[in-house]
């Protein structure tokens, strides 16, 4: 953990010079007279290029390049670094062209789902363990099946007639529940209330219920806490799923606008710089 | 403790393969997924999952353990599955439909770059943003900037690999802007010649300066190669907005070419040398006179305007228009009082252009009328413009090589032998007036033509007076000039007659000739300041022999200290003599000269590095205006003197000016340089006023004079 | 084997002392001799066993004379002499174009090499392929330090019952015949022979040829004079705990979790008692425990090689009172162990520390080392876990830690990459804290999976020790699958090029093969899961080196 910490602090103290001389680079370039979004474009696109190529990297598990971990804090540290350069080439400034400016939110775009992206790895990982029973994301369906079938064979259980008190309760309150993933927002929330609110409903219940019928609805309660972590498993298991859906499907649309910003702009750029 | 949601054995959970394109569409829709999965192309392999085997006609299921073990139905009599069809729509795994949403926003993005560049030429959309106000009637034209512009998606990639391109359009840039001269794209828009003169001129200097640090990490970087040609857009970057400023640069900027880069310009600015009195001002003014004496001692407070001193430099100068420059208030308004006087010189009876020698009547005896008969005449020589007249005629040559040496005072005391060529000098005189009389100026020209072109059309005009000047002495001279010619005597009474009749006539005509009958002399008077004979006379001298001008007499006579007019008289200071005020400058380059009648012409600048605008300066109340950068020399006695070499100096004998022409030398006018550190008290770091551009110009290229 | 042939070796010792009535009626001597052995004939200069190689069989010298080589330094017999080749592995452009040579299909096996393989599996007796063998023997005997075996002797069933690597290469000197017996045909004989003639006999043996180098694998024996080895080797004892081979307590302990897992546990040395002298870990694994409240805790694990109650006679000679054990050694499982008696124990630590006097730091230091060098964990749940669960077993456990992984199954998809596009492990088992043990082969020490292979087509790489499974001989009984504790065993149906099935031509019933984690043997670089992980959340660990262990489990 120290070695973490320790490794982190250089990681920040790289990034802070590496900044600075960017910086710097860009102010003592402008100060030639050269054209500094020459040099910070390029910049720009060999660092997607690279960065792109974490991807790629993926795919070449097998060759020998590298640990894909010591990659992928290169692709953090280096696409960081990129907002440094991506502002230097702004100017600061929102760009006023169209096609400029799709590409401006291109970039950004790519760039905050990965920095969120980056941000719920570190986060997720833990809460997910902190809940519910480790599944597999494709599987869930399945378990969800498996706990639906369970409380649907309990509610027969209760009574085969498909009337009574549990079924009704079943029918009014639980399917729903049941059947597919439920209370998302609150989970991601980490809000409890629906939770609450059906044990008071089962309480409520209780009343009316003989003793077979409470073993029941104390094993379907258990299928409900089970079914509730499995909800949470779910929604952030999707979120930690999703946030690529983003970031990768918009890399490749920047790489053409940059790479066609590029072009135009090599034939274009004596008057604007 | 309640049942854990998924066992890990093989026979009961499935073979998770999340790299696989498709998941069985049960697994997503009911959460019941087949063992089988789909196949890589996508289709639900349910159906071929279970041949039942046949065992001596009958058949057996022959499910694996994996997919559930053998069922309890059994395959139906015919051999087929008894498991209902269950076959489903498989799905994109999660990996696939990223895969497939990569493919798709590429596409998009792919075709939106074609619809933006796809044309024969660029649409708007590819504007990466408005160009400054000034360039706005032309934004729609992407072509008046962009050579690209003119082609398509192919002449992009052949230009954007093309170095020339940017000189190209730069090309394009000065099809508008003509105003940059030829050799706008090198550096400082002046040739690389002269670039050269500077810098070597820079390099020859020894200040010490230190290089900012920027500066020096920057040349590691290479700054653009000043030889060449740049590209407008080296400084000025288009398409930054409606109100971008084109021009702005940082002093850092500027200096990257530099051969003498400093920190700026409070620190490490070169001196300004003797900035501003690089040249000597257009008149010759004596500010120290005026301003320590003229307008301090009380004995000159009668002749000011009004009897009032001038208190201030702005009684005489005022910024113009553009708040530029300072002008010098007009004559009128500034020196007259004084000095219109003495330029009038009333006591100058003027500059004598036409005189009748004093001839005695018995040399004149049958020769016709000759007026002036008593007294002796002034001069040793005819007035400058007679001799000029006379020396087309050689009756007149000849009778000036009989007599030798002539001194018309002594004309009277020849030898009688030599009265003949006395009295052919007398003829000579009839027969000018008689011909400027009757053919007017068309004699002139054919008399001074070819070698005194200077002297003709004299305005205003001496012809009038001259016949004037014939009517009164010589009333009968057409009859006379005609009997001379037929070499017949001429009556003495002719001459009695008209006598009488030349009172009437006015002697002065008001445009500065007069005629004096008291020594039958014409004379030119100038009527005061700007007097027109004189200034078109003396433009024509300087402009074409200002190395004669000293031999010249009429100038002598303008330009001698002791006298106004002949050398007898005693003149007052400077009537007529306008280059005494008025300087004369030789264009070092076609060698003509030309006088400065009138102060700097705004539109006259050359190569202008620098630009001082007085306006701003003098709005600053709390400076003590002028004398704050133009402080004076410390008093010497020799001041004057010294101003005064910068202008003429005396000739050896003492007797009259010699020009300087040489208007580029330093002169400072008796004041001290504006020095560098008069600036900075106003122009530093605090003030932020100090950057390059507010004093210096890049494009220094020569403005074209306006006419 | 023929019945004559079998007829006849009963007829000649060993067998002839083996008492026949002791075996199972289902599984006679005769039977064992049938199917467990074969008779191989070497020409000279054969190489028999290598050195380092895992072997899985015994050997017994019918004719001729075979030389062992007695080196264990630098100037054993080189590599190149023994003919030995690296393990095959990819190139790099092997390795590229798996991207896009691997099928897309599931499972693809190439339908030639499963039909040849049903047709190899009842001609195992002959040995096909090429035999290593030395060019120059008498050269090598000239140079290298050799010994003679002679007919009538074992030899190699060290390593085919200990599971463990050859210890020396033994090669052939003129022609010769050996009797091959497979390690289960052993372990039956040794499991049902009364008298223990021949138990004795691999003990005597072992004592002889081999257990001086393997004490001196311990820092505390290397600068042992010869002398007093000779003692110790003559005096060491010899014992096993726990069943030879079944597995079934071991799956027994694994299912009832809520049970005191130790109570069943053979204990070797019991807290509280004066040990006898240090024990050391031949093969298997054993626990240390200690006792708390009412129950026991773990606090570590020996691994073969290892040493036990040396702090206790260390303090013991420096007090000079007997010292009770702190602790509790129990065997999981099947383990060997050699027994030190104190007395030569103390002889030891006197001479080293005399020798200690003139001038040898070094083996104070590592005498002291020695008690360190069980495996311990600060967490001591988290261990006794690992320990009760097997996870133990593991040369390569595969753990990822959950606080980091994002599962994203870039693992699982780096192995599906390198194994034709099938993952070889799922993403999902126990977990212990936040470390998860995924079902994926742990690479055991005491491979379990591979006892009841009917074919041995699960079997240990002989150069690097994993444990593979080859594709082409297996049948897909599931045995292996089953038998794994880990569930790191799979069954899949296997299909062709084209994807579909392979069914069995009578039965119609899709064919299965067993599959499991390979170590990326054939890939360079090792395990691509390990390094296919962004996060550094997965990593595999070899239980038995200790710093490693404590490293990986120390957050």
């Amino acid at each position: 953990m120290r070695n973490l910490l320790f490794q982190q602090r250089i990681a920040i103290t790289t990034f802070a010079i590496l900044s600075l001389m960017i910086v710097a680079g860009c102010y003592l370039f402008s100060i030639t007279l050269s054209k500094t979004s020459f040099a910070t474009g390029t910049v720009l696109l060999i660092s997607i290029f690279i960065l792109a190529s974490y991807q790629l990297r993926k795919k070449l598990s097998i060759l020998l390049i590298g640990n894909t971990s010591a990659w992928l804090q290169f692709h953090i540290f280096l696409g960081l670094l990129t907002s440094v350069v991506f502002l230097l080439h702004m100017k600061m400034q929102i760009p006023d062209g169209l096609f400029e400016f799709l590409l401006f939110l291109n970039y950004l775009t790519v760039f905050f789902s990965g920095v969120i992206g980056w941000l719920l790895s570190r986060r997720i990982p833990h809460r997910l363990l902190s809940r519910g029973e480790e599944v597999i994301f494709e599987r869930i369906p399945l378990h969800r099946r498996k706990i639906h079938d369970k409380v649907k064979s309990l509610v027969l259980e209760s009574n085969a007639s498909g009337k009574g008190a549990i079924p009704d309760f079943y029918d009014e309150h639980l399917r729903t529940f049941f059947e597919g993933p439920r209370n998302q927002l609150r989970h991601i929330l980490h809000s409890e209330r629906h939770r609450h609110e059906l044990s008071q409903k089962i309480t409520a219940l209780q009343p009316y219920l003989n003793s077979q019928e409470q073993a029941v609805l104390q094993q379907i309660s258990e299928q409900i806490q089970l079914k509730d972590d499995l909800d949470y498993q779910y929604i952030f298991q999707a979120i930690i799923k999703l946030w690529p859906f983003v970031h990768v499907p918009l890399t490749y649309s920047l790489i053409i606008f940059a790479v066609y910003h590029t072009l135009a702009v090599c034939a274009f750029a004596s008057t604007s710089g | 403790m309640t049942e854990p949601l998924q066992p890990f054995d093989w026979k009961s959970s499935n073979y998770e393969r999340p790299a696989n394109t498709w998941v069985c569409g049960r697994l997503c829709e009911e959460g019941l997924p087949c063992h089988l999965g789909p196949s890589s192309k996508g289709d639900c392999q349910v159906q071929s999952r279970c041949e039942p085997e046949e065992k001596g006609g009958k058949y057996q299921c022959s499910r694996s353990i994996l997919h559930g073990g053998k069922c309890k139905a059994g395959p139906a009599p015919d051999g087929t599955c008894c498991q209902p069809d269950s076959s489903c729509q498989p799905r994109r795994s999660l990996l696939a439909r990223r895969r497939l949403l990569g493919g798709i926003a590429a596409f998009i993005a792919a075709s939106l770059c074609l619809i933006i560049f796809g044309g024969a030429s660029p649409s708007a959309l590819l504007s990466p943003g408005a160009v400054t106000a000034s360039h706005a009637k032309i934004e729609s034209n992407c072509t008046a900037c962009h050579t690209a512009a003119e082609g398509g998606l192919g002449t992009w990639i052949h230009i954007a690999f093309n170095d020339e391109t940017a000189l190209k359009d730069s090309g394009l840039c000065l099809k508008c802007h003509t105003e940059l001269g030829n050799e706008a794209l090198f550096a400082h828009g002046v040739s690389l010649k002269r670039l050269a003169e500077i810098t070597k001129r820079i390099q020859t200097k020894d200040e010490p300066v230190s290089t900012p640090i920027a500066l020096q990490l920057a040349s590691l970087t290479g700054p653009p190669a000043t030889k060449d040609q740049l590209s407008c857009s080296t400084c000025h970057r288009e398409h930054h907005g409606r109100k971008a400023d084109l021009t702005h640069l940082t002093d850092l900027q500027c200096q990257t070419c530099h051969t003498r880069q400093f920190e700026d310009f409070q620190h490490g600015h070169p001196a300004l040398g003797d900035y501003p009195y690089n040249r000597r001002s257009r008149i010759y003014f004596d500010h120290d006179a005026h301003l320590n004496r003229y307008f301090v001692k009380d004995e000159f407070k009668r002749t000011m305007p009004a009897g009032v001193k001038p208190d201030s430099c702005d009684s005489c100068h005022t910024p113009d228009t553009s708040g530029r420059f300072m002008l010098t208030g007009s004559f009128k308004n500034t020196c007259a009082s004084c000095h219109e006087p003495q330029i009038e010189d009333l006591e100058f009876p003027g500059v004598p252009f036409f005189a009748l020698p004093a001839i005695s009547p018995q040399i004149m005896k049958s020769q016709g009328t000759w007026p002036n008969t008593t007294g002796t005449f002034k001069t040793a020589r005819l007035p400058q413009l007679m001799e000029l007249l006379l020396e087309q005629d050689p009756l007149y040559q000849n009778a000036i090589k009989q007599l030798g040496t002539v001194d018309y005072r002594k004309l009277n005391g020849v030898d009688p032998d030599q009265y003949a060529a006395v009295a052919e000098i007398a003829w000579s005189i009839k027969r000018l007036l008689y011909d400027i009389s009757t053919d007017g100026e068309s004699v002139l020209q054919q008399r001074l033509g070819n070698s005194h072109p200077e002297y003709l059309h004299l305005n205003p005009s001496l012809i009038p007076t001259l016949s004037q000047a014939q009517q009164i002495w010589f009333p009968n001279l057409a009859t006379e000039i005609k009997l001379h010619r037929e070499k017949k005597p001429i009556p003495a009474t002719a001459a009695n007659v008209s006598k009488t009749q030349t009172v009437q006539i006015p002697r002065d005509a008001g445009n500065g000739w007069t005629l004096s009958e008291s020594d039958f002399t014409i004379r030119y008077r100038p009527l005061g300041h700007a007097d027109p004979l004189l200034k078109g006379w003396l433009d024509q001298v300087v402009r074409s022999q200002t190395q004669a001008l000293d031999r010249d007499p009429m100038w002598r006579i303008l330009s001698n200290p002791t006298a106004s007019g002949t050398e007898d008289t005693q003149g007052a200071l400077a009537s007529g003599r306008c280059l005494m005020c008025h300087s004369v400058d030789q264009n070092p380059e076609t060698g003509l000269s030309r006088i400065n009648w009138l102060p700097l012409p705004a539109s006259q600048t050359t190569e202008g590095f620098t630009q001082f605008s007085h306006a701003p300066h003098l709005s600053m109340g709390q400076y003590e205006k002028c004398a704050g950068c133009h402080a004076f020399e410390p008093s010497r006695p020799d001041n004057s003197a010294i101003l005064q070499q910068d202008y003429f100096a005396r000739d050896p004998a003492n007797l009259f000016w010699q020009i300087n022409v040489d208007g580029q030398q330093t002169c400072t006018s008796g004041f001290q340089p504006v020095s560098h550190q008069t600036c900075v008290t106003c122009h530093n770091k605090t003030t932020e006023t100090q950057s390059c551009l507010q004093c210096h110009k890049y494009h220094a290229h020569k403005r074209m004079e306006k006419p | 084997m023929t019945d004559e042939m079998v007829e006849s070796l009963l007829k000649a010792p060993p067998f002839s002392k083996i008492d026949p009535s002791g075996f199972k009626r289902s599984l006679p001597l005769r039977d064992i001799l049938k199917n467990d052995v074969r008779i191989v004939g070497f020409d000279e200069g054969d190489i028999i066993v290598r050195r380092g190689d895992w072997g899985n069989s015994a050997f017994f010298i019918l004719s001729g004379n075979m030389r062992v080589e007695l080196e264990k330094k630098q100037t054993s017999l080189p590599d190149e002499i023994l003919g030995r080749r690296t393990s095959r592995v990819k190139t790099f452009w092997e390795s590229l174009t798996q991207l896009w040579n691997n099928n897309s299909e599931p499972e693809v096996r190439e339908i030639a090499s499963v039909s040849s393989s049903k047709a190899t599996f009842h001609s195992r007796n002959t040995h096909g392929g090429t035999r290593i063998y030395l060019q120059e023997v008498s050269a090598v005997l000239d140079k290298y330090r050799t010994a003679r075996l002679e007919p009538g002797q074992w030899f190699g069933e060290v390593a085919a019952l200990g599971r463990t690597s050859r210890v020396a290469t033994v090669f052939s000197e003129g022609v010769s015949q050996l009797l091959e017996i497979r390690w289960q045909g052993i372990r039956d004989i040794l499991r049902h022979d009364k008298e223990g003639s021949l138990k004795q006999y691999i003990e005597d043996v072992f004592r002889e040829r081999a257990l001086s180098a393997f004490l001196r694998t311990d820092p505390l024996f290397q600068a042992c004079q010869p002398e007093l080895m000779q003692r110790i080797v003559e005096q060491v004892e010899f014992h096993t705990f726990g069943n030879y081979d079944s597995h079934k307590p071991f799956k027994q302990l694994l299912e009832d979790q809520n049970q005191k897992t130790d109570g069943r546990e053979p204990v070797i040395i019991r807290e509280g008692d004066y040990p006898s002298g240090i024990v050391m870990i031949r093969s298997g694994l054993a626990r240390i425990s200690q006792r708390h409240y009412n129950g026991r805790r773990t606090i570590g694990y020996l691994s073969p090689g290892q040493i036990f109650g040396l702090d206790e006679i260390q303090a013991e000679v420096k007090s000079l009172t007997p010292v009770a054990c702190q602790t509790q050694l129990s065997a999981i499982g099947h383990l060997n162990a050699v027994l030190v008696p104190t007395t030569l124990v103390e002889e030891i630590l006197a001479q080293n520390s005399s020798s200690k006097s003139s001038g040898s730091q070094k083996t104070k230091k590592s005498i002291r080392s020695t008690g360190s060098q069980s495996v311990k964990l600060k967490d001591d749940i988290l261990l006794s876990q690992l320990v009760d669960r097997h996870f133990v077993q593991g040369t390569s456990l595969m753990v990822i830690d959950l606080d980091r992984c994002t599962r994203c199954d870039d693992c699982v998809r780096a192995c599906a990459t390198t194994h034709d596009n099938n993952p070889r492990f799922i993403r999902h088992g126990p977990i212990l804290n936040q470390y998860m043990i995924p079902n994926s082969c742990l690479h055991c020490v005491d491979p379990i999976c591979m006892i009841e292979c009917p074919t041995g087509a699960i079997f240990r790489d002989l150069a690097q020790g994993d444990i593979i499974i080859n594709e082409q001989t297996c049948i897909g009984c599931a045995q292996c699958a089953s038998n794994c504790p880990f569930d790191a065993i799979r069954m899949v149906d296997i299909r062709d090029a084209k994807g579909a099935l392979i069914v069995d031509s009578q039965t119609h019933a899709p064919l299965t093969q067993a599959t499991k984690c390979d170590l990326c043997i054939d890939q360079r670089g090792g395990p691509a899961c390990e390094r296919a992980c962004p996060h550094d959340a997965l990593f595999r660990v070899d239980m038995h080196d200790a710093t490693k262990v404590e490293g990986a489990f120390a957050s």
